[in-house]
């Protein structure tokens, strides 16, 4: 037998040197003569036999595998016997032989009462790149006008279609409308409601240290993200302060093409109805991407906008399902989304909503009244243990860069936030 | 020990704790059990008597099972059991620690009950709740297993089962599993909680619950006051405390430290899972700044709103703090490099430092007990949680304290909830 020396030592030590078979505990030594100390009785039974036409030969091992110790069991005379019979072949098989060699070891280590010798030290510190889900803003409003309003209810108000492209959220508190655009310029959005002429201006950062205006502040960046997610097709649901892709007609899938993590173009699915894996029958319930946006405030002056993406379950592409009628296959795939299905789903989200370029825009019509936020995920440095490299992820399409187009919509945008204090003072007493 | 459940499942238990003690096979992901025995494992040996054994007798179940009305039936199996407990309590000699094993009859037809009562409105009642309030009249640490552990339809895996369970029954019986390592001596942490009223007609009254530990984890369940609270009216559906009501639990969980560890704490640490509002800041600062020196008011926030990606496949550390301008956030659950695995099965996302009034202790210490107390949870042997202990047990402790009588004052035993 061609079993090397290292391999026989670590099976008879693991083995405790005692045969493995279940219920025997035959010690495998036996006192010998002066002239041969130890009688060793025990046999090292091949798993997998060393050669094909052996014992549960039928293996792709190789010959040198066969007498690894991986394959090997420490067994009595009697029992090494037994597990070769003929007619025992089919009870004791690979697997079988396998999992009684565990047990008995974990027993002996047990019983020895064992300390893993695995050293405790950490591994050591390395520096990584970690992101986020949350999106900079570059670029927030500057001022909120508000001016006394004619109608009382949030959908009497219809703003004038302005300048192509610019968008006109606005919310109604305090008997005021409160706007981005200058509403006491006379061809502002709202001018058949408001009354321009007693039109208030405050700076947006006045409004941020006072927790009431702030909640106004954050219920207009939230009728912009409506504004912004309806151009794109997405639908609000309400109940749950998310917005989701419906099919564009009953009963059809949808996917959407977007810039994947790692490859330059990807579609993606965003309204299915999943099947059974077993016999491809459709299931009762349909999946829709859906994302929820929030705004907040992380500093004195800074924003960011964070993506949490997530699942809508309907009966049908439009009827929503309750979570506890869809049962725990449903619920666990909505949960189930680890770390590198997170950063598919952010990739997406940020992809779609910037479509595909540096940053979204809101555009409010005038110039520094517009609301940017950048598609570049925050991201950090962090010294730390970190994770072994084994587990490493490709992640390779980190930046947008602009193109012509993203550039020459972008070029104009001041980003320049102190460059039009001087007049604040003197418009100041319009208040 | 003793045990209490039909004569078949004091049987099945005895059998299934005995089997365990010896130790527990483990697999690639679940550390093998290794015993309780006086020679391995936590060193401790099981002691059965049938003089502590309380039996279920088929007819007493059955007169319990056929009644027809829900509530009647939850209250008719809540009285048996409670007879038996009695009974336990009046012996010469008394358990350490009861087992109480429940068949499926039991779970299915009594676990709980939802009936509406003249004065209290809906109620919803479990089982499981009520024992561990009805037993503490006796003073007797429980735990409840039910017959699938037993027969091995649970499919948990068996060497974790073993894990959780002697670790609580250690606990339980008066033995401390492991100590805190990181926590200042001298320092009294706080966890506040709250919970209402059994039953929904008095659905604006709410009492505050405090759970305070030592540096070497040793915990103290305390009632607080009750006190009125209209999420429309007040427009947040937490509760906050007037600023008489911080200062009056602040000064109860001060007098309750004192009586136990006979010195004033040197610093306190406040741990609740909503911001303070100037007034209950106000109070908590005028009851401890009277008497304590150092202390620090913090609100952990649990959210799933910012959460940082790494490009493995693995999410980042637990223990991993970082901040967003002024947000400071904390992974309690995360990656475990030193196992090499990633533990827990939920997305990990970090808990967030909403509010913290105090500065007496830089925001790393801070954050470095709240993952120490992560660890101190005895009832399972699970590595650490996404809570500290401070609050991870609020609700569960609330849910048991609303079944105990505001004319009777609850244990202030930890082990008594858990
Ligand atoms: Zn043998
Ligand atoms: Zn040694």
């Amino acid at each position: 037998m061609a079993v090397p020396v290292a391999q026989q030592r670590k099976l008879t030590q693991r083995s405790g040197n005692i045969c493995a078979f279940p219920g025997c505990g035959l010690l495998l030594t036996a006192q010998g003569t002066p002239e041969d100390p130890v009688v060793v009785l025990g046999e090292m039974a091949h798993i997998v036999a060393e050669s094909p036409n052996g014992p549960r030969g039928d293996s792709p091992l190789t010959p040198e595998e066969r007498n690894r110790y991986e394959n090997l069991i420490l067994l009595c005379n009697q029992h090494h016997q037994l597990i070769d019979s003929e007619g025992a072949l089919a009870k004791y098989t690979v697997e079988r032989l396998h999992a009684m060699k565990e047990t008995h070891e974990q027993r002996i280590e047990r019983r020895l009462g064992g300390r893993s010798n695995v050293p405790t030290e950490l591994p050591p510190m390395v520096n990584d790149t970690v992101y986020s889900n949350v999106l900079p803003v570059t670029q927030m409003p500057r001022y909120i006008y508000g001016a006394p309003c004619s109608v009382g209810r949030e959908n009497e108000v219809r703003p004038a279609a302005a300048s192509a492209g610019t968008m006109t959220p606005f919310i109604l508190r305090e008997g005021r409308l409160w706007a981005f655009q200058d509403l006491r310029d006379t061809s502002n959005p709202f001018v058949d409601v408001v009354a321009c002429t007693e039109t208030e201006r405050f700076s947006t950062k006045e409004w941020w240290t006072d927790p009431d205006r702030l909640g106004w502040y954050v219920a207009l960046l939230n009728r912009s993200l409506n504004k912004l997610t309806g151009r794109l097709g997405l639908r609000l649901d309400h109940d749950h302060h998310r917005y989701y892709f419906e099919p564009e007609a009953a009963g059809v899938e949808r996917s959407v093409p977007y810039r994947p993590l790692n490859a330059s173009r990807a579609t993606r699915s965003v309204v299915w109805q999943p099947k059974k894996r077993a016999t491809g029958e459709a299931r009762n319930y349909w999946l829709h991407r859906a994302v929820s946006l929030r705004f907040f405030l992380i500093g004195d002056n800074q924003w960011c906008l964070s993506v949490r993406p997530e699942l809508r379950v309907t009966s049908d592409g439009f009827e929503s399902i309750q979570a506890k009628y869809i049962g725990r296959q449903v619920t666990r795939k909505k949960s189930r989304l680890f770390n590198h299905d997170l950063l598919g789903e952010v990739q997406f989200w940020r992809d779609f909503l910037g479509r595909s370029t540096p940053r979204i825009f809101f555009p409010f019509g005038t110039d520094r009244q517009n609301l940017i936020v950048s598609t570049s995920l925050s991201s950090g440095q962090v010294r730390w243990p970190g994770i072994p490299p084994e587990h490493d992820m490709p992640f390779k399409n980190v930046d947008y860069v602009d193109d012509l187009f993203t550039w020459a919509e972008a070029e104009g945008l001041s980003e320049d936030d102190d460059a039009a204090d001087e007049d604040d003072d003197a418009e100041e007493t319009l208040r | 020990m003793g045990l209490i459940g039909t004569a078949e499942l004091v049987e099945a238990a005895r059998t299934w704790m005995s089997s365990r003690a010896e130790g527990v096979r483990g697999d690639l992901n679940n550390p093998e059990f290794p015993g309780w025995m006086p020679d391995r494992g936590f060193f401790s040996s099981l002691e059965f008597d049938d003089a502590w054994n309380e039996e279920l007798g088929q007819t007493e179940l059955r007169q319990v099972l056929e009644i027809k009305s829900q509530k009647d039936r939850f209250h008719a199996a809540l009285t048996l059991f409670e007879a038996k407990f009695r009974q336990l309590a009046e012996r010469d000699s008394v358990p350490d620690y009861v087992v109480i094993a429940l068949s499926d009859q039991i779970v299915t037809r009594c676990g709980t009950a939802d009936y509406t009562g003249k004065e209290t409105g809906a109620v919803h009642r479990d089982l499981r709740r009520a024992l561990k309030a009805s037993a503490m009249k006796f003073r007797i640490p429980t735990q409840i297993v039910r017959a699938p552990a037993l027969d091995g339809r649970d499919r948990t895996p068996p060497s974790r089962i073993a894990w959780n369970f002697f670790t609580a029954m250690y606990c339980k019986a008066g033995g401390y599993p492991w100590s805190p390592y990181g926590l200042t001596p001298g320092t009294c942490y706080v966890g506040i909680g709250f919970y209402r009223p059994l039953g929904s007609a008095d659905a604006t009254m709410q009492t505050s619950l405090v759970q305070v530990f030592d540096e070497r984890g040793e915990g103290l369940v305390l009632r607080g006051h009750e006190f009125e609270w209209d999420p429309n009216k007040t427009g947040s559906r937490s509760p906050h405390l007037t600023a008489d009501g911080a200062h009056q639990l602040m000064a109860l969980v001060l007098d309750r430290y004192e009586a136990a560890m006979k010195q004033t704490p040197a610093r306190i640490v406040v741990h609740k899972t909503s911001r303070y509002w100037p007034d209950e800041r106000d109070g908590f600062r005028a009851a401890i700044e009277s008497r304590v020196r150092r202390y620090d008011l913090m609100a952990l926030e649990v959210q799933s709103r910012v959460r940082l990606i790494t490009t493995s496949k693995y999410p980042p550390l637990r223990g991993t703090r970082f901040t967003f301008g002024d947000l400071d956030y904390l992974y309690t659950t995360g990656y475990i490099s030193a196992l090499n695995e990633f533990h827990g099965m939920h997305v990990p996302a970090p808990l967030q430092v909403a509010d913290h009034v105090g500065q007496d202790s830089s925001r790393d210490a801070l954050l470095k007990e709240v993952l120490a107390l992560t660890k101190l949870n005895w009832n399972s042997a699970a590595l650490g949680g996404l809570l500290p202990i401070t609050i991870k047990f609020s609700g569960l402790v609330g849910e048991i304290m609303r079944e105990i009588p505001a004319d009777r004052e609850p244990l202030p035993q930890f082990k008594f909830y858990i």
